[in-house]
């Protein structure tokens, strides 16, 4: 025990020497690090991919131009991406990491609020920006300190938006104003419960059914009878996709045949159409981005990303992360500086229309970007709300005659 | 400071214990039967009796580790019936434990200390004066798991000594240790006593007991049933029958055909010796066993009569000799393979799986792949030699009483259809009317041509089956051969009481 | 009259050892200055750790408890220092001063029923104490439910600051887990845990002493709890009560040693540097490693590095002497 008392007092000197890596150094025309905590793996690495594979697209194309211009020197993007496997708690860390050790000049956003608010938090307490996407607006509003966002700027759709575009897309079909609420009691679900009820009430809809569920039931029998019985003609949902696949194919078992089903999360991606095959036709969901095709930069995205996903939600969700660094890559330039200070300016100053869509940050730090809704036909999703051309509302849904 | 000073903290003369009409039951059983009896300060008690008397009970309730379902305990006019093992300590009553219970992740220094209670420079002298007076000081600094018997042993004491007791019980301090050991506990006993601290003692080794106590209460079965001067007791011809069994059945001598004892014998053991760690348990011991012949083995506690049961099952490894059995030469073969051979061991303590019903319990001792036909003639020859089984054969091992889980581990040494069954101590803590069953079995399976050997305490019971016998003296074979002269007392007392109390009283 | 360094039986006496963790502590404080923010980042998230994995040792190592429950005292505490920061505009030494008496009475309560299970029992009852404080919490609108809290950024301290603290917290639990392992505290603690019914035989409140243990342990737990919430900042149930931190603890304590006071620390040393920031950017490769390790710890050296290092070093020199 002897040894141990001395060599014990001596250990906290060891941990010192051991912990001290080494600086990343600081030339002026090194690469400008853009540091991500994306959700590669774990629950969410169905976004953490797509992301990742948006920002490494925008960091090749700024880079094959030759880098930003800022100040008087041209300088090339560094990515540098931590895997967060899908855990708030690391992706707080790593945003601390890629400040302190990477020195990034900026941070580029994960998804989702639990992973989004600790690297946000984290971006205003080092004082380094951070843009986002996949940060709902209202969530990024309650997850600001009080006095609100300093460091942290964020594009994404209104929550109130996503379910009001949803009612409105429903009261296409004429149906009648009753509508039944299937949704989760996650907090997503709670969210869009009230969102869906305030909607539906404001278009004139009676709520005639509302459940709630928790997340991975696969019986919704009672659910269904019930909704049949109060003659519900609208269902709206909320639920991951294997809860509403069972539910949409426990409708078509008995028989219960509304004019309209719109289900949000679910039936945005193409799990979706797997798993439903000919009953997904006609079911409605939202759509996040309207791509302008006329656009060349968005034209040339479309087609570096052609066949690297199953989906467009996926697409969607690689282009807000392109255009996050789009952004970033935009305020370098206007602020000539990697300073932070002059950065955040910059990206606070942006104006301008972008791959995924214009972004302007109003004093809140937010920009809302367009949402539609989009019914699945014959195996592709169109958009019907608001209205295109040459794509109406089909209803009834499904093979549910 | 005064000379007393390790023992006796205060030194004032230690008060009066009285004991009126202590009980204890656990469930149904009475382990402690309305017990009494006053120490006078400073005085020496010695309990003793069979095992299973009740005697650690006793002084668990003394301790305060069990609390009494009735009774009353009074020490120098407080009442501790009631009170908490550590309230009892600093009452000045210390417990030493038969089995010593050390804080094995502690130095001995520290061992000590944790009785001693108070910190600074006294405390650390109190310390250390226990160690030395206990004859640990050179191993102060050892952690308490790397000590041997001996030493754990002293430990104990010095632990019970450390929290300056003047009321202090022994547990059977002296089991395990011979020649100059004990002489050396019973001189540390003394010296204990003669500093005015009480003392009652648990002990099994005559000897400590003549030498050290003034009065001696005898118990069985929880009662107390005699009561007198060492020299009284020992004189007591109820004292001695409860040591040697009650012997009412009468010795079936007329057996019709004793065994031929022809051809050679089924075991042999030759100059076996067995230790553990430093104490040796049998000392040269040979032992032969002709097939269908019972022979008993028998001795005071302590006298190596487990360890012989032990040596011949395999369950433990002999230090030097030889262990033939049949043909073979089996020293070297662990017990699963001497049971595949024949010997089977059914020891001390039952070993019944509570969780497991009786045929479970049963078919755990035979092979797995055995065709089931196979397996229920297995079973029905153990239910024919013990019909209770058969009628329980569904109950959980958990809820049969000390009777019937005897039965079931006798029957699981026999369901592998043995050539040799080690029987030990199986009517340990049972009443004699279930112990007349188990006999009556034993003369069933020596029908079957199996050989026994049992292991007792209850010499006349065994002595009535025997058609060999076996005494232990200390891990030596005091006497083999013929049971019938072993009936007489006095031979029997001889080698059982006799040379221990020699030894231990010669200066 | 010289001052004796040791107890009769050779082990040390108190105040040598904690005054050399004094003077190692300031030592360690006055590096600050020369240290980069990731090393002072890095370095507090390790002593955080540091005094999770001391004050596991202590209920552990010397009280023979072995508790899954580690979350339920950090993260109690951590969601202290974020309740009582945004809600009552408490200061620094207010908030981290709350957070261990948090974690204190937390233990107290928890003692309750906790303290009368033994072995296993005690385990798996302080992990279902700490999940169930997780699924209340998960429900629970004003500490922001699953979302989680945040501490105002205003009011918490900088890197710098917050190392200085984490130094002064592993000081003390350093200091606590030398004061248990050679007090008369620690070793009447020691005696309960090799034998409980003997040492209450001994006059020891077996006990009081066990739950002394248990709330030492909370409150230790507690403030770094409250440490690690103002360096997070924001922190949500699934991390900050999850049963990470005790899984972390527990291999700490583990593969350092447990029931040694320099075990935890090399240990931390050992996990924390190691596998999560020499190994972050192989994920897969860190958990291969990790698991690798675990069976390698348990099966060569189960009582860990530290004991182990200590007697090779030991033999090493006895024999240098020798060839000398």
């Amino acid at each position: 025990m002897n040894r141990t008392a001395i060599l014990t007092a001596l250990l906290p000197a060891l941990l010192l020497t051991a912990a001290c890596g080494a600086g990343a150094g600081q030339d002026a025309d090194a690469p400008v690090v853009l540091g991500a905590s994306l959700s590669l793996t774990g629950p969410l690495g169905t976004i953490g991919r797509p992301q990742q594979a948006g920002l490494e697209r925008l960091v090749a194309d700024v880079n094959a131009r030759g880098g930003v211009q800022v100040g008087g020197v041209r300088r090339e993007l560094a990515l540098r991406v931590l895997d967060n496997r899908s855990e708030a708690a690391a992706a707080g860390q790593q945003a601390s990491e890629l400040i302190l050790k990477d020195s990034a000049a900026a941070l580029v956003g994960g998804c989702t609020p639990p992973i989004n608010t600790p690297i946000a938090q984290i971006a205003e307490k080092n004082r380094v920006p951070l843009v986002t996407s996949c940060f709902p607006l209202g969530a990024f509003r309650d997850a600001a300190p009080a006095g609100g966002w300093t460091y942290a700027w964020d594009f994404h759709f209104e929550e109130t938006e996503q379910a009001r575009v949803l009612v409105e897309a429903a009261g296409l079909a004429g149906a009648a104003k009753k509508a039944a609420l299937f949704t989760d009691n996650e907090v997503d679900g709670v969210i869009q419960r009230k969102l869906f009820r305030d909607a539906a009430v404001k278009a004139g809809y009676e709520i005639v059914g509302d459940y709630t569920f928790p997340v991975g039931q696969s019986d919704f029998s009672s659910f269904v009878n019930d909704a049949k019985r109060a003659g519900a003609e609208v269902v709206l949902g909320q639920m991951i996709p294997p809860d509403g696949i069972a539910l949409v194919k426990q409708m078509k078992s008995l028989s219960y045949t509304p004019k309209v089903i719109g289900i949000a999360k679910a039936a945005d991606t193409a799990s979706w159409l797997d798993g439903l095959g000919e009953l997904a036709d006609n079911t409605v969901h939202n759509g996040f981005w309207v791509p302008d095709r006329a656009r060349p930069a968005t034209a040339a995205f479309l087609k570096a990303m052609e066949g690297r996903f199953a989906d467009t939600a996926s697409l969607g969700i690689a282009a807000a992360a392109y255009s996050v660094g789009e952004v970033v890559a935009d305020a370098l330039a206007r602020a000539g500086s990697t300073d932070p200070e002059k950065l955040n300016e910059a990206i606070g100053a942006t104006k301008g229309a972008f791959v995924f869509a214009e972004v302007a940050f109003g004093p809140d730090h937010t920009s809302p970007t367009p949402v539609t809704a989009e019914q699945w036909q014959d195996g592709v999703t169109r958009q019907v709300f608001p209205a295109v051309e040459g794509v109406t509302l089909r209803t009834p849904p499904l093979g549910l005659e | 400071m005064q000379e007393d000073h390790v023992f006796n903290g205060d030194g004032r003369e230690a008060p009066e214990l009285i004991v009126r009409g202590l009980t204890k039951r656990f469930g149904g059983v009475t382990a402690v039967d309305d017990v009494g009896f006053r120490l006078p300060g400073g005085q020496a008690l010695a309990v003793v009796g069979p095992n299973g008397a009740g005697k650690s009970t006793l002084l668990k309730l003394l301790a305060g580790a069990h609390t009494p379902t009735s009774g009353s305990i009074e020490f120098g006019g407080r009442r501790l019936e009631r009170a908490s093992a550590r309230q009892v300590v600093r009452a000045g009553i210390a417990l030493a434990h038969q089995i010593p219970r050390p804080f094995t992740g502690l130095t001995v220094w520290e061992n000590v200390a944790i009785g001693a209670g108070a910190r600074g420079r006294a405390a650390e002298e109190h310390i250390a004066a226990v160690i030395a007076e206990c004859g640990l000081q050179d191993k102060m600094r050892r952690r308490a798991e790397n000590l041997r018997l001996l030493d754990l042993k002293r430990l104990e004491l010095a632990r019970a000594l450390s929290t300056r007791p003047r009321c202090i019980l022994l547990d059977e301090v002296a089991a395990g240790l011979s020649g100059r050991e004990l002489d050396e506990v019973i001189a540390l006993i003394a010296r204990i006593s003669a500093t005015g601290c009480g003392l009652v003692l648990v002990e099994h080794v005559e000897g400590v007991v003549q030498s050290l106590v003034d009065r001696v209460i005898v118990m069985d079965w929880g009662r107390i049933i005699a009561e007198g001067t060492p020299a009284q007791i020992a004189a007591d011809a109820t004292v001695r029958q409860v040591y040697l069994g009650d012997g009412a059945r009468p010795r079936t001598a007329a057996r019709e055909t004793p065994p031929a004892r022809s051809g050679p014998p089924l075991l042999r053991l030759e100059g076996v010796d067995l230790a553990y760690g430093d104490i040796p348990a049998l000392r040269g011991v040979d032992l032969e066993v002709w097939p269908g012949e019972v022979v008993a083995v028998l001795g005071a506690n302590g006298a190596g009569k487990s360890s012989l049961a032990a040596a011949i099952s395999g369950a433990e490894r002999v230090r030097s000799g030889s262990v033939r059995f049949g043909a073979d030469d089996v020293t070297a073969l662990p017990a699963y393979r001497r049971a595949r051979r024949g010997i089977a061991h059914c020891p001390e303590g039952r070993r019944v799986f509570p969780a497991l019903s009786v045929e479970e319990n049963l078919k755990l001792a035979l092979p797995l792949r055995m065709p089931a036909k196979e397996v229920a003639g297995r079973l029905e020859d153990v239910y024919a030699v013990f019909p209770a089984l058969a009628e329980m054969r569904a109950r959980r091992g958990g809820a049969l009483s000390g009777g019937q889980q005897q039965m079931l581990a006798i029957g699981r040494a026999l369901i592998g259809r043995p050539r040799l069954v080690v029987l030990d101590e199986i009517s340990l803590g049972l009443a004699p009317v279930v112990i007349d069953g188990l006999y009556e079995a034993i003369e069933a399976i020596r029908s079957e041509g199996i050989a026994v050997v049992v292991v007792e305490q209850n010499v006349h019971r065994c002595l009535a089956v025997a058609d060999r016998a076996y005494v232990l003296d200390r891990g030596v074979v005091s006497y083999a051969g013929d049971p019938a002269p072993l009936s007489d007392p006095r031979l029997l007392e001889r080698l059982y009481f006799g040379s221990p109390r020699e030894e231990a009283l010669s200066p | 009259m010289t001052i004796p360094l040791r107890t009769p039986d050779g082990r040390w006496r108190l105040w040598p050892g904690l005054a050399l963790i004094a003077a190692l502590a300031a030592g360690a404080a006055a590096a600050s200055g020369a240290l980069g923010r990731y090393e002072l980042n890095v370095l507090t998230t390790m002593l955080c750790y540091l005094v999770l994995a001391q004050a596991w040792n202590i209920l552990a190592g010397y009280g023979g408890l072995i508790s899954l429950g580690v979350s339920a005292f950090a993260g109690g505490g951590a969601y202290c220092v974020a309740l009582l920061a945004s809600h009552t505009g408490a200061g620094l030494p207010l908030t981290l001063g709350a957070a261990p008496l948090l974690g204190a009475l937390a233990a107290l309560a928890l003692s309750v029923p906790l303290l009368r299970l033994r072995g296993d029992y005690f385990t798996i009852g302080t992990l279902a104490a700490a999940l169930a404080l997780q699924a209340w919490v998960y429900n629970w609108d004003f500490a922001g439910g699953s979302v989680g809290l945040s501490v105002p950024i205003a009011r918490s301290p900088d890197l710098a600051q917050t190392y200085l603290l984490a130094c002064g917290a592993a000081t003390l639990a350093v200091g606590a887990a030398y004061w248990t392992a050679y007090s008369t505290f620690g070793m009447r603690l020691r005696a309960v845990r090799d034998n409980e019914e003997a040492a209450a035989g001994l006059g020891v409140p077996t006990v009081r002493y066990r739950l002394a243990a248990f709330v030492l342990c909370g409150a230790l737990s507690g403030l770094a709890g409250g440490l690690i919430a103002y360096q997070q900042i924001a922190f949500e149930p699934g991390g900050m009560l999850g049963p990470g931190w005790s899984i972390n603890a527990l291999l700490m304590c583990v593969v350092g040693g447990v029931g040694t006071v320099a075990g935890p620390v090399v240990g931390t040393l050992v996990v924390y540097y190691l596998l999560t920031t020499l190994l972050a950017g192989y994920d897969a490769v860190s958990l291969v490693v990790e698991g690798l390790l675990l069976v390698l710890i348990v099966r060569f050296a189960p009582q860990g590095i530290w004991p182990l290092a200590t007697r090779y070093a030991g033999t090493l020199l006895v024999r240098m002497r020798r060839t000398a």
